[in-house]
Protein backbone atom coordinates (compact mmCIF):
# COMPACT_ATOMS: atom_id res chain seq x y z
CA UNK A 1 0.00 0.00 0.00
CA UNK A 2 2.80 2.30 0.65
CA UNK A 3 4.31 2.03 -3.13
CA UNK A 4 0.75 2.98 -4.22
CA UNK A 5 0.61 5.89 -2.15
CA UNK A 6 3.91 6.85 -3.09
CA UNK A 7 3.45 6.25 -7.01
CA UNK A 8 0.36 8.67 -6.14
CA UNK A 9 2.34 10.93 -4.85
CA UNK A 10 5.01 11.39 -7.03
CA UNK A 11 2.32 11.64 -9.93
CA UNK A 12 1.11 15.02 -8.05
CA UNK A 13 4.51 16.28 -7.63
CA UNK A 14 5.29 15.76 -11.44
CA UNK A 15 2.31 17.86 -12.37
CA UNK A 16 2.75 20.28 -9.74
CA UNK A 17 0.67 23.40 -11.43
CA UNK A 18 -1.87 21.53 -12.25
CA UNK A 19 -2.58 19.87 -8.58
CA UNK A 20 -1.77 22.98 -7.22
CA UNK A 21 -4.84 24.87 -8.90
CA UNK A 22 -6.94 21.45 -8.52
CA UNK A 23 -6.11 22.22 -4.98
CA UNK A 24 -7.31 25.84 -4.61
CA UNK A 25 -10.14 25.61 -6.31
CA UNK A 26 -10.97 22.64 -4.11
CA UNK A 27 -10.22 24.84 -1.29
CA UNK A 28 -12.57 27.23 -2.70
CA UNK A 29 -15.73 25.04 -3.07
CA UNK A 30 -15.16 23.22 0.44
CA UNK A 31 -14.59 26.26 2.27
CA UNK A 32 -17.28 28.45 0.94
CA UNK A 33 -19.71 25.51 1.40
CA UNK A 34 -18.62 24.37 4.70
CA UNK A 35 -19.15 28.52 6.30
CA UNK A 36 -22.57 28.57 4.34
CA UNK A 37 -23.68 25.01 6.07
CA UNK A 38 -22.13 26.13 9.29
CA UNK A 39 -24.30 29.68 9.50
CA UNK A 40 -27.18 27.43 8.54
CA UNK A 41 -26.93 25.23 10.99
CA UNK A 42 -26.83 28.13 14.13
CA UNK A 43 -29.41 29.46 12.46
CA UNK A 44 -31.86 26.56 12.49
CA UNK A 45 -30.46 25.93 15.98
CA UNK A 46 -31.37 28.67 17.51
CA UNK A 47 -34.86 28.34 15.43
CA UNK A 48 -35.73 25.15 17.30
CA UNK A 49 -34.43 26.68 20.79
CA UNK A 50 -36.97 29.54 20.27
CA UNK A 51 -39.58 27.31 19.62
CA UNK A 52 -38.62 24.84 22.68
CA UNK A 53 -38.99 27.74 24.77
CA UNK A 54 -41.46 27.37 27.37
CA UNK A 55 -41.94 31.48 27.78
CA UNK A 56 -42.12 32.48 24.45
CA UNK A 57 -43.03 36.11 24.44
CA UNK A 58 -40.97 38.32 25.72
CA UNK A 59 -40.84 42.55 26.91
CA UNK A 60 -38.02 44.74 24.66
CA UNK A 61 -37.09 48.23 26.18
CA UNK A 62 -35.58 50.36 23.51
CA UNK A 63 -34.69 54.33 24.50
CA UNK A 64 -34.89 56.83 22.44
CA UNK A 65 -34.43 60.26 24.13
CA UNK A 66 -30.69 60.39 24.62
CA UNK A 67 -30.90 63.34 27.25
CA UNK A 68 -33.09 61.66 29.78
CA UNK A 69 -31.71 58.34 29.50
CA UNK A 70 -29.73 58.30 32.58
CA UNK A 71 -32.05 59.75 34.72
CA UNK A 72 -35.06 57.91 34.12
CA UNK A 73 -35.84 54.02 34.59
CA UNK A 74 -37.33 52.02 32.25
CA UNK A 75 -38.88 50.00 35.13
CA UNK A 76 -40.11 50.44 38.94
CA UNK A 77 -40.85 47.69 41.15
CA UNK A 78 -44.35 49.38 41.18
CA UNK A 79 -43.97 48.53 37.40
CA UNK A 80 -43.75 44.94 38.09
CA UNK A 81 -46.38 44.47 40.69
CA UNK A 82 -48.53 46.18 38.34
CA UNK A 83 -47.79 44.10 35.75
CA UNK A 84 -47.80 41.14 37.83
CA UNK A 85 -51.75 42.32 38.28
CA UNK A 86 -52.34 42.59 34.86
CA UNK A 87 -51.39 39.42 33.88
CA UNK A 88 -52.75 37.50 36.60
CA UNK A 89 -49.24 36.68 38.18
CA UNK A 90 -48.05 34.97 35.06
CA UNK A 91 -45.16 37.14 34.43
CA UNK A 92 -41.83 36.07 34.84
CA UNK A 93 -39.70 38.65 35.28
CA UNK A 94 -35.70 39.31 36.68
CA UNK A 95 -32.78 41.18 35.88
CA UNK A 96 -29.78 40.55 35.22
CA UNK A 97 -26.99 43.04 36.40
CA UNK A 98 -23.46 41.98 35.43
CA UNK A 99 -20.97 43.14 38.46
CA UNK A 100 -17.16 43.45 38.64
CA UNK A 101 -15.51 43.84 41.47
CA UNK A 102 -11.75 44.30 42.51
CA UNK A 103 -10.62 42.79 45.95
CA UNK A 104 -7.68 41.85 47.11
CA UNK A 105 -5.76 42.49 44.36
CA UNK A 106 -8.06 40.06 42.20
CA UNK A 107 -10.77 40.60 39.83
CA UNK A 108 -14.42 39.09 40.46
CA UNK A 109 -16.86 38.84 37.70
CA UNK A 110 -20.49 37.57 38.59
CA UNK A 111 -24.10 38.53 37.77
CA UNK A 112 -26.69 39.39 40.67
CA UNK A 113 -30.12 38.50 39.81
CA UNK A 114 -32.91 40.33 41.20
CA UNK A 115 -35.94 38.39 41.22
CA UNK A 116 -39.29 37.53 42.74
CA UNK A 117 -38.44 35.18 45.98
CA UNK A 118 -42.27 34.48 45.87
CA UNK A 119 -42.07 32.73 42.54
CA UNK A 120 -39.16 31.32 43.65
CA UNK A 121 -39.74 29.64 46.78
CA UNK A 122 -36.97 31.64 48.39
CA UNK A 123 -36.65 32.94 51.75
CA UNK A 124 -36.64 36.69 52.30
CA UNK A 125 -33.29 38.06 54.31
CA UNK A 126 -30.96 35.86 52.39
CA UNK A 127 -28.88 36.41 49.28
CA UNK A 128 -28.26 33.33 47.07
CA UNK A 129 -25.33 32.81 45.64
CA UNK A 130 -24.15 29.67 43.24
CA UNK A 131 -21.87 27.34 43.76
CA UNK A 132 -19.24 28.17 41.06
CA UNK A 133 -19.21 31.95 43.06
CA UNK A 134 -19.73 30.41 46.72
CA UNK A 135 -15.78 32.10 47.58
CA UNK A 136 -17.00 35.41 46.79
CA UNK A 137 -19.75 35.67 48.99
CA UNK A 138 -17.51 36.89 52.30
CA UNK A 139 -15.86 39.36 49.56
CA UNK A 140 -19.06 40.95 48.58
CA UNK A 141 -21.66 41.65 50.81
CA UNK A 142 -25.01 42.89 50.43
CA UNK A 143 -26.34 44.85 53.43
CA UNK A 144 -29.09 43.39 54.98
CA UNK A 145 -28.74 40.45 53.40
CA UNK A 146 -27.33 36.97 54.57
CA UNK A 147 -25.68 35.13 52.34
CA UNK A 148 -26.63 31.60 51.89
CA UNK A 149 -26.03 28.66 49.35
CA UNK A 150 -27.87 28.57 46.70
CA UNK A 151 -30.60 25.68 46.25
CA UNK A 152 -29.80 22.85 43.97
CA UNK A 153 -33.10 22.99 41.89
CA UNK A 154 -31.74 26.68 41.42
CA UNK A 155 -28.50 26.35 40.94
CA UNK A 156 -29.04 23.81 38.23
CA UNK A 157 -30.75 25.82 35.88
CA UNK A 158 -30.34 28.33 33.18
CA UNK A 159 -32.06 30.92 31.61
CA UNK A 160 -31.43 31.41 27.75
CA UNK A 161 -32.45 35.09 26.43
CA UNK A 162 -31.97 36.02 22.97
CA UNK A 163 -28.44 36.69 23.47
CA UNK A 164 -26.92 35.08 26.03
CA UNK A 165 -27.07 31.90 28.49
CA UNK A 166 -27.40 32.63 32.36
CA UNK A 167 -26.08 29.68 34.01
CA UNK A 168 -27.66 30.42 37.77
CA UNK A 169 -24.49 29.00 39.42
CA UNK A 170 -22.79 31.82 38.26
CA UNK A 171 -25.38 33.93 39.91
CA UNK A 172 -26.34 35.62 43.03
CA UNK A 173 -29.77 35.83 43.73
CA UNK A 174 -31.26 38.99 45.49
CA UNK A 175 -35.00 40.06 46.17
CA UNK A 176 -36.46 42.35 43.19
CA UNK A 177 -37.42 44.85 45.73
CA UNK A 178 -33.37 45.59 45.93
CA UNK A 179 -33.90 47.53 42.63
CA UNK A 180 -34.97 50.19 44.24
CA UNK A 181 -31.12 50.54 45.95
CA UNK A 182 -29.33 50.36 42.50
CA UNK A 183 -31.92 51.55 40.07
CA UNK A 184 -29.55 53.76 38.18
CA UNK A 185 -27.25 50.71 37.35
CA UNK A 186 -30.34 48.73 35.58
CA UNK A 187 -30.23 49.36 32.15
CA UNK A 188 -32.99 48.44 29.97
CA UNK A 189 -30.85 45.51 28.54
CA UNK A 190 -30.43 43.85 31.66
CA UNK A 191 -34.25 43.74 32.35
CA UNK A 192 -36.06 40.59 30.95
CA UNK A 193 -40.05 40.41 30.99
CA UNK A 194 -41.37 37.00 29.70
CA UNK A 195 -44.65 35.20 29.66
CA UNK A 196 -45.83 31.62 28.71
CA UNK A 197 -48.38 32.56 26.17
CA UNK A 198 -50.22 29.13 26.94
CA UNK A 199 -51.04 30.18 30.24
CA UNK A 200 -52.76 33.65 29.64
CA UNK A 201 -56.07 34.32 29.19
CA UNK A 202 -57.28 36.84 26.40
CA UNK A 203 -53.52 36.93 25.82
CA UNK A 204 -53.65 39.85 23.03
CA UNK A 205 -55.72 42.10 25.67
CA UNK A 206 -53.64 41.46 28.35
CA UNK A 207 -50.29 42.16 26.45
CA UNK A 208 -52.01 45.53 24.81
CA UNK A 209 -52.43 46.92 28.26
CA UNK A 210 -49.18 45.86 29.52
CA UNK A 211 -48.08 47.85 26.81
CA UNK A 212 -50.04 50.87 27.34
CA UNK A 213 -49.42 50.58 30.79
CA UNK A 214 -45.84 50.89 30.03
CA UNK A 215 -45.74 53.54 27.67
CA UNK A 216 -47.72 56.05 29.56
CA UNK A 217 -45.70 55.28 32.94
CA UNK A 218 -41.87 55.95 30.60
CA UNK A 219 -43.17 56.80 27.31
CA UNK A 220 -41.59 60.27 26.94
CA UNK A 221 -38.13 58.20 27.18
CA UNK A 222 -38.66 54.71 26.66
CA UNK A 223 -41.02 52.55 23.84
CA UNK A 224 -41.88 48.64 25.08
CA UNK A 225 -42.75 46.27 22.74
CA UNK A 226 -44.24 42.44 23.46
CA UNK A 227 -42.75 39.98 20.92
CA UNK A 228 -42.23 36.63 19.93
CA UNK A 229 -38.89 36.00 19.93
CA UNK A 230 -39.56 32.78 17.79
CA UNK A 231 -41.49 34.80 15.17
CA UNK A 232 -39.45 37.84 15.10
CA UNK A 233 -36.15 35.22 14.26
CA UNK A 234 -38.64 33.82 11.11
CA UNK A 235 -39.23 36.75 9.93
CA UNK A 236 -35.58 38.33 10.04
CA UNK A 237 -34.42 34.50 9.29
CA UNK A 238 -36.03 34.60 5.91
CA UNK A 239 -34.11 37.52 4.46
CA UNK A 240 -30.22 35.31 6.04
CA UNK A 241 -31.74 32.07 4.68
CA UNK A 242 -32.25 33.57 1.87
CA UNK A 243 -28.51 35.26 1.55
CA UNK A 244 -26.85 31.77 3.02
CA UNK A 245 -29.07 29.65 0.22
CA UNK A 246 -26.91 32.09 -2.28
CA UNK A 247 -23.18 31.54 -0.87
CA UNK A 248 -24.30 27.56 -0.41
CA UNK A 249 -24.79 27.85 -4.50
CA UNK A 250 -21.99 29.32 -4.68
CA UNK A 251 -19.79 26.43 -3.19
CA UNK A 252 -22.08 23.86 -4.54
CA UNK A 253 -21.25 25.10 -8.03
CA UNK A 254 -17.89 26.15 -7.39
CA UNK A 255 -17.25 21.81 -6.34
CA UNK A 256 -19.51 21.06 -9.76
CA UNK A 257 -16.82 23.25 -11.68
CA UNK A 258 -14.16 21.50 -9.72
CA UNK A 259 -15.49 18.09 -10.70
CA UNK A 260 -16.02 18.48 -14.11
CA UNK A 261 -12.82 20.22 -14.34
CA UNK A 262 -11.06 17.18 -12.29
CA UNK A 263 -13.16 14.74 -14.58
CA UNK A 264 -11.61 17.10 -17.92
CA UNK A 265 -7.83 16.95 -16.87
CA UNK A 266 -7.90 13.35 -15.55
CA UNK A 267 -9.11 12.46 -18.94
CA UNK A 268 -5.96 14.28 -20.61
CA UNK A 269 -3.86 13.05 -18.08
CA UNK A 270 -4.68 9.52 -18.78
CA UNK A 271 -4.31 10.20 -22.51
CA UNK A 272 -0.91 11.45 -21.82
CA UNK A 273 -0.64 8.28 -19.09
CA UNK A 274 -1.59 5.27 -21.04
CA UNK A 275 2.00 3.89 -21.52
CA UNK A 276 2.57 5.16 -17.44
CA UNK A 277 -0.63 2.67 -16.79
CA UNK A 278 1.07 -0.18 -19.19
CA UNK A 279 4.39 -0.07 -17.76
CA UNK A 280 2.46 -0.78 -14.74
CA UNK A 281 1.18 -3.72 -16.21
CA UNK A 282 3.59 -5.03 -17.79
CA UNK A 283 5.80 -4.89 -14.40
CA UNK A 284 3.27 -6.89 -12.55
CA UNK A 285 0.56 -4.56 -11.31
CA UNK A 286 -2.97 -6.03 -11.71
CA UNK A 287 -5.78 -3.73 -12.96
CA UNK A 288 -6.80 -3.19 -8.98
CA UNK A 289 -3.39 -1.92 -8.37
CA UNK A 290 -3.79 0.26 -10.84
CA UNK A 291 -7.47 1.89 -9.74
CA UNK A 292 -5.65 2.30 -6.41
CA UNK A 293 -3.08 4.45 -7.68
CA UNK A 294 -5.43 6.45 -9.45
CA UNK A 295 -7.80 6.61 -6.25
CA UNK A 296 -5.13 7.58 -4.34
CA UNK A 297 -3.87 9.82 -6.63
CA UNK A 298 -7.50 11.50 -6.82
CA UNK A 299 -7.70 11.12 -2.95
CA UNK A 300 -5.05 12.68 -2.02
CA UNK A 301 -5.53 15.83 -4.19
CA UNK A 302 -9.14 16.40 -2.90
CA UNK A 303 -8.06 15.50 0.59
CA UNK A 304 -5.58 18.21 0.47
CA UNK A 305 -7.90 20.54 -0.61
CA UNK A 306 -10.75 19.19 1.49
CA UNK A 307 -8.93 19.45 4.87
CA UNK A 308 -7.74 22.60 4.17
CA UNK A 309 -11.50 24.41 2.90
CA UNK A 310 -12.77 22.89 6.09
CA UNK A 311 -10.54 24.41 7.95
CA UNK A 312 -11.14 28.09 6.50
CA UNK A 313 -14.67 27.29 6.52
CA UNK A 314 -14.62 26.67 10.19
CA UNK A 315 -11.97 29.92 10.88
CA UNK A 316 -14.35 32.09 9.22
CA UNK A 317 -17.01 30.42 10.81
CA UNK A 318 -15.59 31.70 14.21
CA UNK A 319 -13.74 34.57 13.71
CA UNK A 320 -14.80 36.48 10.70
CA UNK A 321 -18.29 38.31 10.79
CA UNK A 322 -19.31 39.09 6.78
CA UNK A 323 -22.48 40.17 8.01
CA UNK A 324 -24.94 38.52 6.60
CA UNK A 325 -26.10 36.34 10.31
CA UNK A 326 -28.46 38.26 12.56
CA UNK A 327 -26.14 40.14 15.26
CA UNK A 328 -27.23 38.18 18.40
CA UNK A 329 -27.56 34.60 16.45
CA UNK A 330 -23.82 32.91 17.88
CA UNK A 331 -22.66 31.10 14.42
CA UNK A 332 -20.99 28.15 15.08
CA UNK A 333 -19.46 24.61 13.34
CA UNK A 334 -21.70 22.03 12.42
CA UNK A 335 -21.02 18.60 12.30
CA UNK A 336 -23.48 17.96 9.59
CA UNK A 337 -20.97 20.76 7.34
CA UNK A 338 -17.82 18.15 8.35
CA UNK A 339 -20.06 15.09 7.21
CA UNK A 340 -21.43 16.73 4.02
CA UNK A 341 -17.74 17.95 3.00
CA UNK A 342 -16.49 14.10 3.45
CA UNK A 343 -19.32 12.92 1.40
CA UNK A 344 -19.07 15.84 -1.51
CA UNK A 345 -14.75 14.48 -1.16
CA UNK A 346 -15.72 10.76 -1.40
CA UNK A 347 -18.40 11.31 -3.88
CA UNK A 348 -15.79 13.24 -6.14
CA UNK A 349 -12.92 11.00 -5.40
CA UNK A 350 -15.13 7.96 -6.78
CA UNK A 351 -16.17 9.41 -9.76
CA UNK A 352 -13.40 10.87 -11.03
CA UNK A 353 -10.92 7.99 -10.66
CA UNK A 354 -13.80 5.49 -11.57
CA UNK A 355 -14.13 7.04 -14.90
CA UNK A 356 -10.33 7.12 -15.32
CA UNK A 357 -10.11 3.26 -14.01
CA UNK A 358 -12.90 2.33 -16.34
CA UNK A 359 -10.75 3.45 -19.48
CA UNK A 360 -8.04 1.58 -18.27
CA UNK A 361 -9.77 -1.98 -18.20
CA UNK A 362 -11.41 -1.67 -21.25
CA UNK A 363 -7.92 -1.74 -22.52
CA UNK A 364 -5.39 -5.11 -22.63
CA UNK A 365 -2.12 -4.31 -21.36
CA UNK A 366 -0.01 -3.99 -24.64
CA UNK A 367 -3.03 -1.55 -25.89
CA UNK A 368 -2.12 0.90 -23.09
CA UNK A 369 1.90 -0.10 -23.93
CA UNK A 370 0.97 1.33 -27.67
CA UNK A 371 -0.87 4.25 -26.40
CA UNK A 372 -3.79 3.11 -27.78
CA UNK B 1 8.57 -24.33 -20.27
CA UNK B 2 6.49 -22.53 -22.67
CA UNK B 3 4.31 -24.28 -24.66
CA UNK B 4 2.22 -23.10 -27.56
CA UNK B 5 -0.44 -25.02 -29.11
CA UNK B 6 -2.56 -23.85 -32.51
CA UNK B 7 -2.15 -20.31 -31.18
CA UNK B 8 -4.34 -18.28 -33.31
CA UNK B 9 -5.04 -14.24 -33.35
CA UNK B 10 -7.08 -11.86 -34.82
CA UNK B 11 -7.73 -8.51 -34.70
CA UNK B 12 -11.08 -6.98 -35.45
CA UNK B 13 -11.33 -4.05 -36.93
CA UNK B 14 -15.06 -1.92 -38.86
CA UNK B 15 -15.89 -4.93 -41.60
CA UNK B 16 -12.37 -6.12 -41.11
CA UNK B 17 -10.57 -9.14 -39.63
CA UNK B 18 -6.80 -9.53 -39.62
CA UNK B 19 -5.53 -12.82 -38.72
CA UNK B 20 -1.80 -12.20 -37.74
CA UNK B 21 -1.26 -15.63 -36.17
CA UNK B 22 -2.40 -18.58 -38.22
CA UNK B 23 -1.91 -21.61 -35.91
CA UNK B 24 1.61 -21.57 -34.27
CA UNK B 25 3.27 -24.32 -32.44
CA UNK B 26 6.16 -24.03 -30.02
CA UNK B 27 7.70 -25.27 -27.16
CA UNK B 28 10.54 -23.63 -25.28
CA UNK B 29 12.44 -25.22 -22.93
CA UNK B 30 14.20 -23.71 -19.95
CA UNK B 31 17.71 -21.90 -20.83
CA UNK B 32 17.06 -21.54 -24.12
CA UNK B 33 17.53 -18.41 -26.28
CA UNK B 34 15.14 -18.08 -28.76
CA UNK B 35 15.27 -15.40 -31.54
CA UNK B 36 12.28 -15.09 -33.35
CA UNK B 37 12.80 -13.34 -36.50
CA UNK B 38 10.67 -12.23 -39.62
CA UNK B 39 10.08 -9.16 -41.57
CA UNK B 40 7.78 -6.52 -40.19
CA UNK B 41 3.82 -7.46 -39.64
CA UNK B 42 4.86 -11.14 -40.17
CA UNK B 43 3.10 -11.49 -36.36
CA UNK B 44 6.61 -11.70 -34.25
CA UNK B 45 5.68 -9.14 -31.62
CA UNK B 46 2.33 -10.31 -31.19
CA UNK B 47 3.52 -13.75 -30.62
CA UNK B 48 5.73 -11.92 -28.33
CA UNK B 49 2.91 -10.21 -26.26
CA UNK B 50 1.04 -13.43 -26.36
CA UNK B 51 3.98 -15.25 -24.84
CA UNK B 52 4.33 -12.57 -21.95
CA UNK B 53 0.40 -12.40 -21.04
CA UNK B 54 0.34 -8.52 -22.32
CA UNK B 55 -1.94 -9.55 -24.69
CA UNK B 56 -4.84 -12.84 -24.99
CA UNK B 57 -4.65 -15.58 -28.36
CA UNK B 58 -8.09 -15.39 -29.95
CA UNK B 59 -7.77 -19.50 -29.95
CA UNK B 60 -5.74 -22.04 -28.88
CA UNK B 61 -3.62 -23.23 -25.87
CA UNK B 62 -0.58 -21.55 -23.82
CA UNK B 63 0.61 -23.34 -21.09
CA UNK B 64 3.50 -21.94 -18.80
CA UNK B 65 5.16 -24.32 -16.42
CA UNK B 66 2.16 -26.60 -16.67
CA UNK B 67 -0.35 -23.80 -15.90
CA UNK B 68 -3.03 -22.80 -18.81
CA UNK B 69 -2.94 -19.19 -18.92
CA UNK B 70 -6.93 -19.35 -20.57
CA UNK B 71 -8.10 -19.70 -16.67
CA UNK B 72 -6.04 -17.23 -14.86
CA UNK B 73 -7.51 -14.24 -13.45
CA UNK B 74 -6.11 -10.70 -13.68
CA UNK B 75 -4.11 -10.97 -10.27
CA UNK B 76 -2.63 -14.43 -11.43
CA UNK B 77 -1.24 -13.08 -14.87
CA UNK B 78 -0.56 -10.20 -13.02
CA UNK B 79 1.60 -12.00 -10.56
CA UNK B 80 3.17 -13.97 -14.03
CA UNK B 81 4.38 -10.51 -15.50
CA UNK B 82 5.57 -9.74 -12.32
CA UNK B 83 7.40 -13.07 -10.76
CA UNK B 84 8.12 -14.85 -14.05
CA UNK B 85 8.30 -12.67 -17.06
CA UNK B 86 10.66 -9.71 -17.25
CA UNK B 87 10.21 -7.38 -20.75
CA UNK B 88 12.18 -5.15 -22.90
CA UNK B 89 10.88 -2.63 -25.09
CA UNK B 90 12.11 -1.56 -28.16
CA UNK B 91 11.08 1.86 -27.16
CA UNK B 92 12.53 0.97 -23.70
CA UNK B 93 8.83 2.21 -21.85
CA UNK B 94 10.79 3.86 -18.68
CA UNK B 95 8.46 5.94 -16.38
CA UNK B 96 9.59 9.75 -17.22
CA UNK B 97 8.38 10.65 -13.84
CA UNK B 98 10.28 8.74 -12.10
CA UNK B 99 14.55 8.37 -11.50
CA UNK B 100 17.25 5.93 -13.03
CA UNK B 101 17.04 4.13 -8.86
CA UNK B 102 12.99 3.88 -8.79
CA UNK B 103 12.84 2.83 -12.59
CA UNK B 104 14.54 0.05 -12.17
CA UNK B 105 12.76 -0.85 -8.65
CA UNK B 106 9.08 -0.57 -10.51
CA UNK B 107 8.41 -4.53 -10.31
CA UNK B 108 9.93 -4.60 -6.74
CA UNK B 109 7.50 -2.24 -5.72
CA UNK B 110 4.72 -4.09 -7.09
CA UNK B 111 6.27 -7.85 -5.39
CA UNK B 112 5.54 -6.20 -1.87
CA UNK B 113 9.16 -5.27 -1.30
CA UNK B 114 10.32 -2.54 1.34
CA UNK B 115 11.88 0.24 0.34
CA UNK B 116 15.65 -0.49 1.91
CA UNK B 117 15.17 -3.89 0.02
CA UNK B 118 13.70 -2.38 -3.07
CA UNK B 119 16.84 0.34 -3.41
CA UNK B 120 19.45 -2.29 -2.38
CA UNK B 121 18.54 -4.85 -5.44
CA UNK B 122 18.43 -1.53 -7.76
CA UNK B 123 21.95 -0.61 -6.18
CA UNK B 124 23.29 -3.79 -7.07
CA UNK B 125 22.05 -4.22 -10.46
CA UNK B 126 23.79 -0.69 -11.25
CA UNK B 127 26.89 -2.02 -9.84
CA UNK B 128 26.86 -5.14 -12.12
CA UNK B 129 25.91 -3.32 -15.07
CA UNK B 130 28.46 -0.67 -14.16
CA UNK B 131 26.12 2.15 -14.11
CA UNK B 132 26.67 3.63 -10.43
CA UNK B 133 26.20 7.30 -10.21
CA UNK B 134 22.97 7.20 -12.45
CA UNK B 135 20.88 6.56 -9.62
CA UNK B 136 19.20 10.18 -9.60
CA UNK B 137 19.26 10.77 -13.38
CA UNK B 138 15.67 10.92 -15.18
CA UNK B 139 14.97 8.89 -18.34
CA UNK B 140 15.16 11.99 -20.49
CA UNK B 141 18.85 12.49 -18.75
CA UNK B 142 20.05 9.13 -20.35
CA UNK B 143 21.51 8.68 -23.56
CA UNK B 144 19.28 5.68 -25.74
CA UNK B 145 21.93 2.79 -24.75
CA UNK B 146 22.16 3.66 -21.03
CA UNK B 147 18.04 4.17 -21.11
CA UNK B 148 17.70 0.27 -22.50
CA UNK B 149 20.02 -1.00 -19.93
CA UNK B 150 18.21 0.10 -17.28
CA UNK B 151 15.09 -1.18 -19.20
CA UNK B 152 16.89 -4.52 -18.86
CA UNK B 153 17.24 -3.76 -15.08
CA UNK B 154 14.49 -3.13 -14.80
CA UNK B 155 12.98 -6.44 -16.16
CA UNK B 156 15.67 -8.94 -14.37
CA UNK B 157 15.26 -7.13 -10.87
CA UNK B 158 13.19 -9.38 -9.63
CA UNK B 159 14.85 -11.92 -10.72
CA UNK B 160 12.32 -13.60 -13.69
CA UNK B 161 12.38 -16.99 -15.18
CA UNK B 162 11.97 -15.56 -18.62
CA UNK B 163 13.24 -12.76 -20.38
CA UNK B 164 11.18 -11.35 -23.11
CA UNK B 165 12.86 -8.57 -25.90
CA UNK B 166 10.95 -6.95 -28.39
CA UNK B 167 13.46 -5.55 -30.74
CA UNK B 168 15.84 -4.47 -27.90
CA UNK B 169 18.59 -2.96 -30.16
CA UNK B 170 15.92 -1.28 -32.56
CA UNK B 171 16.82 2.03 -31.77
CA UNK B 172 20.45 1.82 -30.69
CA UNK B 173 23.34 2.35 -32.65
CA UNK B 174 25.92 -0.59 -33.52
CA UNK B 175 28.23 -0.12 -30.53
CA UNK B 176 25.03 0.18 -28.08
CA UNK B 177 23.16 -2.61 -29.88
CA UNK B 178 26.27 -5.24 -29.32
CA UNK B 179 26.37 -4.31 -25.75
CA UNK B 180 23.03 -5.01 -25.39
CA UNK B 181 23.28 -8.44 -26.89
CA UNK B 182 26.17 -9.27 -24.67
CA UNK B 183 24.30 -8.74 -21.75
CA UNK B 184 21.40 -11.00 -23.24
CA UNK B 185 24.05 -13.35 -24.07
CA UNK B 186 25.24 -13.60 -20.60
CA UNK B 187 22.10 -13.84 -18.65
CA UNK B 188 21.24 -16.42 -20.66
CA UNK B 189 24.73 -18.09 -20.05
CA UNK B 190 23.54 -17.57 -16.12
CA UNK B 191 20.20 -19.80 -16.52
CA UNK B 192 17.49 -17.06 -17.86
CA UNK B 193 15.50 -18.27 -20.97
CA UNK B 194 15.48 -15.28 -23.30
CA UNK B 195 13.28 -15.22 -26.22
CA UNK B 196 13.73 -12.09 -28.46
CA UNK B 197 12.38 -10.33 -31.66
CA UNK B 198 14.48 -9.42 -34.15
CA UNK B 199 14.23 -8.74 -37.86
CA UNK B 200 17.89 -8.54 -37.71
CA UNK B 201 19.25 -12.07 -38.79
CA UNK B 202 22.81 -10.65 -37.25
CA UNK B 203 21.48 -10.69 -33.98
CA UNK B 204 19.51 -13.74 -34.06
CA UNK B 205 22.99 -15.41 -34.19
CA UNK B 206 23.27 -14.27 -30.97
CA UNK B 207 20.40 -17.03 -30.23
CA UNK B 208 21.06 -21.06 -29.66
CA UNK B 209 17.54 -21.36 -31.72
CA UNK B 210 16.59 -19.18 -34.14
CA UNK B 211 12.35 -19.72 -35.32
CA UNK B 212 11.89 -17.82 -38.62
CA UNK B 213 8.01 -16.37 -38.44
CA UNK B 214 6.13 -15.57 -41.70
CA UNK B 215 2.72 -14.71 -42.25
CA UNK B 216 1.53 -15.97 -39.14
CA UNK B 217 3.57 -18.91 -38.80
CA UNK B 218 6.10 -20.95 -38.12
CA UNK B 219 8.39 -21.32 -40.94
CA UNK B 220 11.25 -23.08 -39.73
CA UNK B 221 13.70 -23.87 -36.58
CA UNK B 222 17.20 -23.49 -36.75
Amino acid sequence: MSYIIRRAWQRLKWNKWISILMIIEMILGMSVLVYAMNMYSSLVKEERRRANQSRDLCLEISGFNEKMLSETVALTIQDYEKIQKISSGKTFFYIALPEFYVANDKNYEFTMILADYDKLGLKKGYCYWGSNKESIEDIFTISEMVPRKMPTRINEQSWKTEVENIELKNCVIVPVEYMEQIEQKIEPAYIHMEWNSKELENKDQMLKNIEEYLNKMHGEVYSYRIYSPEIDLKNNGYKVKQSIRVIMQAGILFLIAFLGGMISIFELLFNHRKKAYGISLACGADYRTVFYEMFAEVALLNGIGMFIGIGIGYIVTYFVDMGIMIGYIKVEGSIVSFIASISVYLLITIIVSGKSYIKIKQRKVIELLNGD
Amino acid sequence: MIVLKDIKKTYYGKNIETNVLKGVDLMIHPGEFVCIYGSSGSGKSTLLNIVGVLDYATEGEYTLDGISIKNLNDKKMAEIRNRKIGFVFQAYHLVQEMNVLENIAVPLGYAGMSKKNRTARAQELLDEFHMKGLEKKYPAQLSGGEQQRVSIMRAISNRPQILLADEPTGNLDSDNSRMVMEILSRLNKEGMTIIMVTHDLSLAKYGTRIIYIKDGKIEEHE
